[in-house]
């Protein structure tokens, strides 16, 4: 607690004591790779994936896509966790993935993290976040109540949140 | 990951939140469709920004819910805030010729709530994507499997611990915090709260809790709840079932069993050490001051860690412990910079490590004792 008090606590567990620790960061960076390896396949599928039928909805499709995946995922895993458990085995019954402890200890992290972050925006951001989000104005009503055009309520959401993501990002 | 790519990422994050927000606003024109998609195909990457970007927007609504803030301050902060913040920012290659369909279109849906309407439609997507409860209604769903426990903190402090092999489902909303004990077992400790109550549903079994910390075990037809601390009410779903009572008031080192829709007529004696003797797995903390992560170990260790000092009692600690293994916390501890452990029997005294004693460098903290 003393001369060491200006750098980050976790930083100094890394370097002093890293075996317990480390495994809070491995979880970190796990969800990150986990992330980006979902990614890869949606990629993949999306590049696979008939242009006449994507093209109707691609946001919609792309969503699709990523929740399958998943679910695909998912069920492997309880399968596997099963058989090594119990010797079970687990069809898939077309439930939602349920999140794993990590799983569900990583959202519930980012869940608490994102007020935080969202309230270091600068204002006009938090403001237009807060009025759409929270009170569901337009854009032409937040403008009104900013003083901007709808324009420039369109950029301070698109800034506040790429902003939030990269935030987000960082924090892991 | 270098700065450059970091670099790369934030431009393609922002891309994608124009994206997002061009989607959300309605559907896309056909060529925006086209410019959409190949944009989604030129990497993992920006598909990757994307699918994160839409999980972030979906979780801004209760993000930013907190009723207490003021938002006329919010606004006149805004208002005067300067406008350079946000132009500084770098254009991106975003659907910027979204922006003239959307002003026309919001003649036609000018009700504040229309807009809400038409984020939660194009948003039916992205629920198809997560489909889950948790992100779209605000109920939160989590399972453990064989050997695995967890811990969750509900936003308002209080906390649920799930055993092996048990399914909870918690709820939020105004008037009450709902939490429906699927199967398994769960203990949780309750912070108080006047306006909303908290109510486990378990089997048969209903427990109205006000703050309070308890057990609950749902068995095949039998639902056993044990208070640790304070008082909770616990009624049947059965209804009317004989002579029964229809709900008891269970005080701490108590217990009540619920069978077949059967309230047992008087609580019991409980076990409390027994009752919770489930938790004795990992303790996993993030950013907990130290003191209340000693407090945990304290719970189980044959010894009691005594932390002195405010400082160091509210230390963030980070990291994953057995809860068994108190002498590894105890070497933990001593790892740390200027701390001290003095071990007396039955306790292990932690405080700051006296001036004289500490490494040298800038000026230690005044010690506090």
């Amino acid at each position: 607690m003393t001369d060491a008090s200006d750098r980050p606590l976790a930083e100094r567990l890394f370097r002093e004591y890293g075996g317990r620790v480390v495994a809070l960061f491995r979880r970190d960076s796990r969800a990150r790779a986990d992330a980006a390896d979902l990614a890869q396949e949606v990629f993949r599928r999306l590049l696979d994936a008939p242009d006449g039928e994507v093209i109707r909805d691609p946001a919609a499709y792309l969503f699709t896509i990523a929740h399958n995946l998943r679910r695909e995922r998912a069920v492997a895993a309880r399968r596997q966790a099963a058989a090594l458990a119990l010797g079970q085995d687990v069809s898939d019954d077309g439930c939602d993935p349920v999140p794993s402890p990590e799983q569900a200890l990583d959202l519930e992290r980012r869940r608490r993290r994102l007020p935080h972050v969202l309230a270091q925006l600068p204002p006009k951001c938090r403001a237009a976040i807060v009025l759409q989000y929270r009170d569901g104005l337009t854009y032409e009503q937040i403008g009104e109540r900013l003083g901007v055009s709808a324009n420039m309520v369109k950029k301070y959401l698109g800034h506040g949140l790429a902003h939030c993501r990269r935030r987000m990002a960082t924090l892991g | 990951m270098s700065t450059r790519d970091g670099h790369e990422r934030g431009e393609i994050g922002q891309q994608a939140a124009n994206w997002l927000l061009a989607n959300q606003a309605g559907p896309l024109s056909d060529s925006q469709r086209a410019e959409f998609l190949a944009w989604l195909r030129t990497s993992p990457l920006h598909v990757e920004e994307y699918l994160e970007v839409a999980e972030l927007a979906r979780a801004l609504p209760e993000a930013v819910s907190d009723p207490t803030l003021d938002v006329e301050e919010l606004v006149a902060e805004a208002r005067d805030a300067p406008f350079a913040e946000v132009v500084a920012f770098p254009e991106s290659p975003g659907p910027a010729a979204a922006d003239g369909r959307r002003r026309s279109s919001f003649g036609t849906r000018a009700l504040a709530a229309s807009f809400l309407v038409a984020v939660i439609g194009a948003s039916a997507a992205v629920a198809a994507w997560l489909n889950r409860d948790d992100w779209l209604g605000l109920e939160h769903a989590y399972a453990t499997a064989h050997g695995q426990r967890t811990r969750v903190e509900l936003p308002d402090g209080s906390t649920l611990q799930l055993n092996a092999e048990s399914a909870a489902t918690v709820r939020y909303d105004l008037s009450e915090r709902r939490v429906v004990l699927t199967h398994g077992e769960a203990l949780f400790e309750v912070v108080h709260s006047a306006r909303r109550a908290f109510r486990v549903t378990a089997g048969d079994a209903r427990v109205l809790a006000v703050g309070t910390r308890f057990d609950v075990l749902v068995n095949s037809g039998r639902s056993t709840v044990t208070v640790v601390e304070g008082t909770v009410l616990v009624s049947s779903a059965g209804a009317g079932a004989g002579t029964a009572p229809a709900s008891l008031t269970v005080t701490a080192g108590q217990k009540i069993e619920v069978r077949q829709g059967v309230l047992a007529p008087h609580a019991a004696i409980a076990d409390l050490a027994s009752a919770q003797s489930w938790l004795q797995g990992q303790i996993s903390v993030e950013s907990v001051p130290l003191a209340d992560v000693a407090e945990r170990f304290n719970a189980y260790a044959p010894v009691r860690f005594e932390i002195e000092g405010e400082a160091l009692r509210q230390q963030p600690i980070s990291g994953n412990f057995n809860a068994d293994d108190y002498e590894s916390f105890a070497a933990f501890l001593a790892a740390l910079d200027g701390v001290t452990l003095d071990r007396q029997p039955g306790r292990i005294i932690v405080r700051q490590t006296p001036p004289a004693e500490a490494e040298p460098g800038p000026a230690p903290a005044p010690s506090p004792r």
